[in-house]
């Protein structure tokens, strides 16, 4: 077998040759979906030298064109003919049969283009989208103290909402003191991390009267409708996007001092630790140091999860040479050129889901991520500057950031 | 004939040498080399017997005692003591010079005129003998004591070749071999490998000396610079018997160390009378054995350059 | 039962060399528990049970079986109550001795060896039936230096040979490791077999999460010389190869978080 490739505007055209059977099948298979991770979301199969296609090869076929339709790209099959051809019809796969010629000239996609003026790799969106997000806070702990049981809240994750913390779910915050814990909401869905080295995260959905709701110990919960949707894509210019780039470009976008946002995106790697214990168990007096502190955080120790996708949830602020100091964030890293920046993000890792290209609603991806198979790691993240063997910050390859200027609440931060 | 004869005795006689080392560089694979010294202790300790007049038996079983409290003595050095194994034999042996001269009181003894083991055989073939006191042996005239001594020293060496082989073959000989075949596995299996070395070297030497006293008889003197080299002697019969048999049944490997040590023995009387230099002897063997180590790995390399030769002429 | 009580080895102590290879090792082995140990390399399995046979002595602790004290055994001691597979084929037997010969060291394990005649007729039968059953067609090859066998066979008979007389415990180390894969799952359905069938106790070390997960009744994880986890009863049925590898990847963590990580964190960790 062999493949060759040639683009021809948007769409991109593979010319199969010889036989497509079992034992050419999965290499056909992964190579077409790792095309399709690079972006390449509207496929030609040209098979007019394609003499043979077996079963197996079909299912190939299937298994790239469910992934293509999961994320609204396009398949088709051109010039095919004779056993080929008719394998297909019989199969009942006809409809990818096309006889459209190759060099028509293919039609642009649907909507309305992105706003220009954004450095390559990048795309703009924005959102209808009234008004701004507003802050909630809370603050009842801070590592390594005794929780404060009065500034802990109970919080509500209605669909109108995101946000990242640390809590636990039960009765009364006495009950869900053990599980306090890392966690990410968007959308009325929570992805929360028990306290415990071997436990795996949690989902708590939106389910008809059933809203989500978790005891925190910190929380930064924005409301309200999100104003931007920036697209960006490695390339060989720019092997993956560092968290602090991401969030450069998303003030530069939305010219605010304080953003809440959501980043979904194909990891390179993430770098962050999440507690073992839980919060609720440290008592008035105790002294949390190296190396007891093994016992209550587990550290990444690596750039971890590459190739699956993140939720990234978080706040983050500018915070200018003379700015008061921002409470809540820690200071990220600062890509040249920029502003000092302060954030505060968790993430969570999902086994890898293709996004469709362009404009694409938040709350669709993030439900299609929440009712996939459950996540592998709810973690804070943080910038490993270390000097020499520091681990540097959490990057991306490819993927999509939903944000919002915050408007009320900023001063809490 | 009586060259052949006394090649046939030696070789005999030597050969409960070759089996002692055998047992030591073989089955339980320590390079023990007291053997030097232990022969001449055998020898030493018959010589001093007999001469006080003590039954001859009496002082062969004294020197294979004797022998085999020395070749303990080298085995707790190296297991109990961790000393290197061919430390320990040098340590024996060392010991042992002294031990001998000590034991002997001067550095030679002759044995003139004293009863030895063959003596009891001489009263057998007497039978046969004419009246010049010598036995026709395929036409050639013999003497009755060498004829004598001939016949002891075969039938103590079948002896004790069969008694070894039935030793080998039971549970203890077996042990034995395992021990030095595989160290680990015969622990493992619940042998005490140390156990196993000592005793295997308190038989190796008690054989050794068994020779040395045996020797001592034959030749009529003992003498303390009598050992010196024997121990390659004995390497080279070994080496020897395993080309004349190559196959690993025991009772077969202790046929062809007998017919191996018997063979060298002849091979020497042979070179000696084509005029060899006597002086030039141990050099000799000594070539032969290093060529006996070497020659495996030599012929295996030069079989792969045949082959290398081969390819390439093929190419 | 095999009880491990606290066990410590350091290998070349006050030396650049220092290995600490036991640090603290305590389980109990009880009758009949067929129990698997993995880790990393160098992780101190190997000296578990080396410790356990007797290759050297513990600098401290105590090792008991039934209830005594074997601790300052010598290795040849402890084999009359300890079977043992080695990792290399060819370790378990001497190679230039026959089949037979190896067998009936076997036979002998802990017992006198006297001066009986070591293979008479009856002995030689009994070994032919017992290797019969391996149905590798070794019985016709009993009086065969056992060096002529493959690997594969070798490990099989030294196997056999281990567990010929009852072990009160049976030591596995990676003893299907060095083997091709189709003889290495001959001897490892084999050493499920016999250990069912004998209901006996082992330790077997391995690298194959497979055998690990599928083999024994419990599972024991050792990082640095020490025991890090230890899967049993319904949590060994449940474990699966990749709790396994997340098991592995918890411990690796653990090490990376560093007295600097840890400095950092305090900065950056809300
Ligand atoms: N006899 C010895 N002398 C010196 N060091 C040793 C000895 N035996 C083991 N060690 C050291 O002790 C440590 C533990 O070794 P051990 O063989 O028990 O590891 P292991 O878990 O069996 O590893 P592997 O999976 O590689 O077999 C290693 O660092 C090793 O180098
Ligand atoms: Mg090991």
């Amino acid at each position: 077998m062999d493949l060759q490739e040639k683009r021809y505007g948007t769409e991109l055209a593979i010319t199969v040759s010889g036989r497509l059977d079992a034992s050419w099948a999965e290499f056909f298979q992964e190579h077409l979906l790792r095309r399709v991770r690079a972006g390449e979301h509207r496929l030609i199969l040209d098979v007019a030298d394609l003499s043979f296609l077996s079963s197996m090869g079909i299912r190939a076929l299937m298994a790239v064109y469910k992934e293509l339709k999961a994320i609204g790209g396009t398949f088709r099959i051109i010039r095919a003919s004779g056993m080929v051809h008719d394998t297909l019809r019989k199969s009942g796969l006809g409809q990818w049969l096309s006889d459209a010629p190759l060099d028509a000239v293919t039609p642009a996609p649907d909507g309305p283009a992105a706003v220009a003026a954004t450095p390559p790799g990048l795309e703009h969106f924005p959102l209808a989208a009234e008004g701004g997000l507003s802050l909630e806070k809370v603050d009842a702990w801070r590592p390594w103290q005794a929780v404060n049981p009065q500034m802990s809240r109970e919080i509500r994750f209605t669909p109108d909402g995101f946000g990242l913390g640390i809590g636990g779910a039960g009765e009364t915050l006495e009950a869900a003191g053990d599980y306090l814990g890392e966690f990410v909401a968007f959308n009325g869905q929570v992805a929360a991390q028990p306290p415990d080295e071997r436990g795996r995260p949690d989902c708590l959905l939106s389910e008809g009267e059933f809203v989500p709701s978790l005891h925190c110990v910190q929380a930064l919960v924005c409301r309200g409708p999100l104003s931007h949707l920036l697209r960006f894509r490695a390339d060989d210019e720019r092997p993956c996007y560092p968290l602090s780039r991401l969030l450069a470009e998303m003030f530069r976008v939305s010219g605010a001092e304080a953003i809440g946002f959501l980043v979904v995106g194909e990891v390179e790697g993430l770098v962050g630790a999440s507690l073992i214990t839980s919060p609720g168990r440290l008592r008035p007096g105790m002294e949390i140091r190296y190396p007891q502190v093994r016992e209550w955080l587990s550290f990444s120790g690596e750039r971890a999860f590459a190739r699956e996708q993140a939720v990234i949830v978080g706040v983050a602020r500018r915070t200018g040479q003379a700015g008061p100091e921002a409470s809540g964030l820690v200071p990220v890293a600062v890509p040249a050129g920029e502003p000092p920046m302060a954030a505060h993000m968790h993430a969570a890792v999902f086994p890898f889901q293709m996004l469709p290209n362009g404009r694409i609603e938040a709350a669709r991806v993030a439900a299609r991520l929440f009712s996939g198979p459950p996540p592998r790691a709810v973690l804070h993240l943080v910038d490993d500057d270390r000097p020499g063997n520091g681990l540097g910050e959490s990057a991306l390859y490819q993927g999509a950031c939903w944000f919002g200027a915050i408007t009320e609440g900023g001063e809490l931060l | 004939m009586s060259l052949v004869l006394g090649a046939f005795s030696m070789g005999l006689i030597l050969s409960l040498l070759s089996l002692g080392m055998l047992i030591s560089f073989r089955m339980i694979r320590f390079t023990d080399i007291s053997v030097d010294g232990t022969i001449t202790l055998g020898a030493s300790i018959t010589a001093v017997c007999l001469s006080a007049g003590v039954n001859p038996w009496g002082a062969v079983l004294l020197a294979v005692a004797a022998g085999a409290a020395a070749g303990a003595v080298t085995g707790i050095l190296h297991t109990r003591c961790r000393i290197q194994e061919l430390l320990s034999g040098i340590l024996m042996m060392t010991a042992l010079y002294s031990v001998n001269l000590r034991i002997m009181g001067r550095s030679n003894i002759p044995l003139l005129d004293v009863p030895t083991v063959s003596r009891g055989f001489e009263h057998l073939d007497a039978a046969w003998a004419g009246a010049d006191n010598k036995i026709n042996l395929l036409g050639w005239p013999v003497p009755v004591s060498d004829m004598a001594a001939l016949a002891s020293s075969a039938v103590i060496c079948v002896a004790t070749a069969l008694l070894l082989r039935y030793f080998l073959l039971t549970h203890m000989g077996t042990g034995l071999r395992a021990a030095g075949n595989n160290p680990q596995m015969a622990r493992a299996q619940g042998l005490n490998h140390q156990a196993a070395i000592v005793s295997g070297l308190a038989l190796s030497n008690g054989l050794v000396a068994l020779s040395g006293s045996l020797l001592a008889q034959y030749q009529g003197f003992s003498d303390v610079q009598m050992g010196i080299g024997m121990m390659v002697w004995g390497l080279a019969s070994i080496i020897i018997g395993e080309a004349l048999v190559r196959h690993n049944s025991i009772g077969l490997v202790i046929c062809g160390t007998v017919l191996g040590t018997i063979l060298f023995r002849l091979l020497i009387a042979i070179a000696l009378r084509w005029g060899l230099n006597p002086n030039d002897l141990k050099l000799v063997t000594a070539i032969f054995v290093f060529l006996a180590l070497v020659a495996p790995t030599l012929a295996g390399k030069l079989r792969k350059r045949l082959c290398q030769g081969v390819v390439h002429a093929r190419d | 039962m095999l009880e491990i009580k606290n066990i410590h080895k350091t290998f070349f102590p006050g030396t650049v060399n220092e290995v600490k290879a036991l640090q603290g090792v305590d389980f109990t082995l009880e009758d009949g528990v067929f129990t698997a140990i993995i880790g990393t390399n160098g992780s101190g399995k190997s000296t578990v049970l080396n410790a356990v046979a007797g290759t050297f002595e513990p600098d401290a602790g105590t090792i008991l079986l039934d209830g005594r004290d074997i601790t300052h055994w010598p290795e040849f001691r402890r084999a009359a109550f300890i079977g043992r597979v080695f990792q290399n084929p060819f370790a378990g037997t001497a190679a230039e001795m026959s089949i037979a010969e190896n067998i009936v060291m076997a036979m002998r394990r802990g017992k006198r060896r006297g001066l009986g005649p070591a293979l008479g007729r009856r002995t030689l039968d009994e070994i032919a039936d017992r290797v019969r059953e391996l149905k590798m067609g070794l019985e016709d090859r009993l009086h065969n230096p056992i060096g002529t066998l493959s690997g594969g066979q070798r490990q099989a008979l030294t196997l056999l040979m281990a567990t010929w007389l009852r072990p009160k415990v049976l030591l596995l180390d990676e003893h299907t490791a060095a083997l091709d894969p189709k003889s290495a799952a001959k001897v490892a359905e084999l050493t499920s077999e016999i250990i069912a069938r004998e209901k006996l106790a082992a330790l077997m070390v391995t690298h194959s999460m497979q055998q690990a997960v599928t083999m024994p009744d419990r599972i024991l994880m050792m990082h640095r010389g020490r025991v890090v986890e230890d899967y049993r009863d319904e949590m060994k049925r449940r474990v699966r190869i990749p709790d396994l590898i997340e098991a592995f990847n918890r411990v690796t963590k653990r090490e990376l978080f560093t007295e600097p990580a840890a400095a950092m964190l305090e900065r950056q960790y809300l």
